[in-house]
């Protein structure tokens, strides 16, 4: 701003914008405001930068990065009696209860405490990509609903599966998403609508009257009671005028597919009244007539385009077989085993590791790996799934489960919460009801629980320790009433502190330390019945598959740069006056930390310091025999990829610490491939030939 | 055809969100209206997209489109939206074309600013920012009341704003 305004002026402004922003301003308040913008550019200026600084801040994430900051070593170390002694004295106790089966969890409604916080879209497009790699492997039946409601809707016949094996024939299906893995399911509405969903599909009941399908086939067949009978998909609601009507949802694209075979149908394209002010556009299908129905990319609430295409009932054919109610149990058989997954024969047991940026640390996980690997176990190696989250709450968890965490397909899931709730405040009630959240939505989804209690953090945090207490109190007596494992960290960390009269913590009194990792490992190894298996006193950190090997870097100079765009990236040309960088970095890094993910192939402290540092864009190239399809791994900070001069990835927000955060599906050509990326003073880079979890 | 004029679209759309959800936000000042009128925007510049000429800025042009859908949404929303009046709203649209350098300036210094503040006042703007919590809510998840956190965020916004001046003033003077 050039010119300056008085300090009343400015203290005025600031007050009438807070209160504009915050949405508490009055009308007086707004009149206040237009006179003074009107009458002074600078008063103008002024509102420009706030309403901008506001707008960023939306944007700016570097602050939620505990990792990255404060992992700092305290340098203390115990010395190998003292572990092995402490290791000794507590082999063989372990807390189990049984969780073959944990009592059948009353359903619930989302709990009005535990309101998930919404991140920022990461891009109104590339959103869509992220979801269609989610989709690949997602498996999921969840079903949210209030006890005692009417049945709106009975399966009437399966052949096929749904994704996790809750549903069989005769079941009422309550409102929610249902996963058909594959084959043939027909479910009758209340009003009599009659629909077979052909399996891979992926829908939601929402009422007897209207549902909704993301993906798949379906063929509805509605009598005159059930008139109105509603499909929504991405780019139009069909509604039924009394008829008999196909629709096939493309999961990559959202194009929808309308086929009336009798009667008439309507379309009633998004946007609807609501968003618009305008009457919805329609279009009416008769009997015999067929439209194609693509939504734009990038937003599937707008007008989407219309195509004519010829009506095709042998698309529905599986559908209409079992619409018809006659499907023979020899071909019910061959339906399945075409498109089913075969049973998996002893195959190892799946467990993800919900928690906060102690397990996005991955150092217990590694822990772990390397106690089982070392122990000759004859059960498979387990497949173990970070699905940490730096700062997380019970709730930010809760919020991240659809997405970290059922499509991982755990078959155990251990949580990891309470030391954010407690150091942030969260109430006693608020912490509970998130916990029965998330473990109730867990078991909905069949999925295994084990409740891990907390580390215990010292210095500033002292004040909150009390409630630490409850909350760990509270762990073990759900995990006790609900029949879960329990993994009790808490205890094992408690008594090590006792018996070395050490910390246990870096010197951000949060933190567990390196000897700290040790009772997180022992507690889940016990858990998991590993109880006779010790952890090594220190994990090995191996470097991660796929990792490039060989980067070029620069500085791209100030803290926020303006995004890559297509010119830059092309004329962007490595020489010397570019950082070179090998991986895994060579020179050890003084915080073990740190160093553990140096070792495992992340690119850490690239200008010395530990602070976030400036961003950089960085080069590599990776030679290809043959056109490949292979996925970029990302982790730390990678805001964007460019591969051979296309974007594949604009991030508005980096990955997330661990490796895969970001999954992003790429083809190489043969020859020479040029990677660009922007990144920051932490990345991590893998280019991986399948994706794995 | 229509293929690559969708993926171009995909493209600088995807490129250039970010600058248009800013310039709105600006103009309507609430972040769930922004979100609208940004949706609203992406729907009209799809429509729009083939009388764009690659060789011209995209945000320029897209923001013009942004600026009536500002207008738009203002129409529908007069009960709620429209505390400021129009010709402001025409006087900022103006001046904010005369400014995308100061701003973007600004926001080069906005990293460094939050570096500096404690780790309190840190979470409370994560809170409310980066989680996109309603004061209402961190108020019944941290148990300090709305008044409290009120302030406190009032406070923590104006010494970020105060920062940035300083450190754009230190550029200017060095």
């Amino acid at each position: 701003m050039s010119t300056a305004l008085p300090a009343s002026a400015e203290d005025k402004l600031h007050e009438l914008i807070t209160s504009l922003i915050e949405g508490q301003a009055t009308d007086e308040q707004g009149e206040e405001l237009s006179a003074m913008l009107q009458m002074s550019p600078t008063a103008r200026s002024f509102y420009l930068a706030y309403l901008d600084l506001h707008a960023n801040l939306f944007e700016e994430v570097d602050i939620t990065e505990h990792l990255g900051r404060s992992l700092a070593e305290v340098d203390q170390t115990l010395t190998d009696e003292e572990i092995e002694r402490v290791l000794a004295a507590e082999a063989g106790e372990c807390v189990e209860t049984n969780s073959a089966n944990p009592p059948a969890a009353p359903a619930i409604a989302p709990s009005p405490l535990t309101t998930p916080p919404r991140e920022q879209p990461r891009s109104y497009v590339y959103a869509a990509v992220f979801l269609a790699l989610v989709a690949e492997v997602a498996l999921v039946v969840f079903m949210l609903t209030a006890p005692g409601e009417p049945a709106m809707a009975t399966l009437e016949q399966l052949d096929g599966r749904f994704a996790a094996g809750t549903v069989v024939a005769g079941d009422e299906l309550p409102p929610g998403k249902y996963d058909l893995a594959a084959g043939v399911a027909r479910v009758r509405f209340a009003n009599g609508a009659q629909v077979a969903f052909e399996g891979p599909a992926q829908f939601e009941l929402y009422s007897e009257k209207r549902i909704h399908l993301a993906q798949g086939k379906l063929l509805a067949r509605v009598p005159a009671a059930g008139r109105g009978f509603t499909v929504e998909t991405p780019g139009a609601a069909v509604i039924d005028l009394g008829t008999e009507f196909g629709v096939a949802v493309e999961a990559d694209t959202g194009t929808a597919e309308v086929h009336v075979f009798e009667g008439r149908v309507e379309a009633e394209l998004t946007p609807r009244a609501d968003q618009t002010g305008a009457p919805p556009a329609k279009i009416e299908l008769a009997a015999a007539e067929a439209k194609r129905i693509i939504t734009p990319p990038g937003d599937r609430t707008r007008q989407p385009q219309i195509e004519d295409i010829v009506v095709d009932a042998k698309q529905f054919a599986k559908a209409r077989v079992a619409e018809a109610g006659f499907l023979p149990p020899a071909a019910a058989a061959k339906v399945v085993q075409q498109s089913a997954r075969r049973p998996e024969v002893n195959r190892p047991l799946r467990v993800a590791f919900l928690g906060d940026s102690i397990t996005t640390g991955h150092t217990y996980l590694m822990l772990i790996e390397q106690a089982i690997a070392a122990a000759h176990d004859p059960r498979p190696q387990p497949v173990l799934i970070n699905a940490g989250g730096g700062g997380n709450r019970a709730s930010d968890m809760l919020a991240r489960l659809d997405r970290d965490v059922i499509p991982a397909r755990p078959d155990i899931v251990f949580l990891s919460t309470g030391l954010n709730d407690a150091v942030r405040e969260v109430n006693d009630e608020d912490f509970q009801a998130t916990v029965a959240a998330i473990t109730d939505r867990l078991d909905q989804a069949g999925i295994r629980l084990a409740i891990m209690t907390t580390s215990v953090p010292a210095g500033k945090h002292e004040p909150q320790l009390p409630r630490l207490e409850r909350f760990n109190e509270f762990l073990r007596k759900f995990a006790h009433d609900r029949g879960y494992k329990l993994a009790d960290v808490n205890r094992r960390f408690l008594e090590l502190r006792r018996q070395t009269g050490r910390s246990l913590l870096v010197d951000d009194d949060f933190h567990p330390d390196e000897d700290g990792q040790l009772p997180f490992a022992k507690a889940v190894l016990a858990a998991l019945g590993y109880s006779d298996v010790d952890p090594p006193r220190r994990a090995r950190a191996d470097l991660e598959p796929g990792v490039i090997p060989h980067w070029w870097l620069q500085p791209r100079g100030p803290k926020r740069p303006p995004p890559l765009d297509a010119a830059a990236v092309a004329a962007l040309q490595e020489d010397a006056t570019w950082l070179q960088l090998d991986l895994p970095q060579p020179q050890p890094h003084p915080l073990w930390w740190r160093n553990q993910e140096r070792q495992r192939g992340y690119a850490i402290s690239i200008d010395g310091t530990d602070m976030a540092g400036p961003r950089y864009v960085g080069i590599a190239y990776v030679d290809s025999a043959e056109p490949r399809t292979v996925y970029f791994y990302t982790g730390g900070h990678v805001w964007s990829i460019w591969l051979n001069g296309q974007q594949l990835l604009s991030a508005a927000t980096p990955a997330k610490w661990q490796v895969g955060t970001d999954r992003v599906k790429a083809q190489l050509h043969p020859g020479r491939n040029k990677i660009v990326i922007e990144c920051g003073n932490d990345f991590f880079f893998a280019v991986r030939d399948q994706l794995t979890w | 055809m229509a293929e690559a004029a969708t993926e171009q679209f995909v493209r600088l759309f995807a490129r250039h969100q970010r600058d248009l959800f800013r310039y709105v936000l600006t103009l309507v000042a609430n972040v769930e209206d922004a979100h609208e009128v940004l949706q609203e925007t992406a729907a009209a510049l799809w429509r729009k997209f083939d009388q764009y000429r690659p060789e011209e800025p995209f945000v320029p042009w897209a923001r013009k489109f942004a600026y009536f859908e500002v207008l738009k949404f203002r129409r529908r929303h007069r009960y709620r939206g429209a505390l400021l009046e129009d010709q402001v709203i025409e006087l900022l649209a103006e001046q904010h074309a005369t400014e995308a350098d100061a701003l973007e300036q600004r926001r080069h210094a906005l990293g460094q600013c939050l570096e500096k503040l404690p780790e309190k006042d840190r979470e409370l703007i994560q809170l409310r920012y980066w989680h996109d919590t309603t004061l209402q809510e961190v108020s019944e998840q941290s148990g300090r009341s709305v008044h409290m956190l009120y302030k406190s965020l009032v406070r923590i916004r104006r010494q970020l704003f105060d920062c940035i001046n300083r450190s754009l003033a230190t550029e200017a003077g060095g």
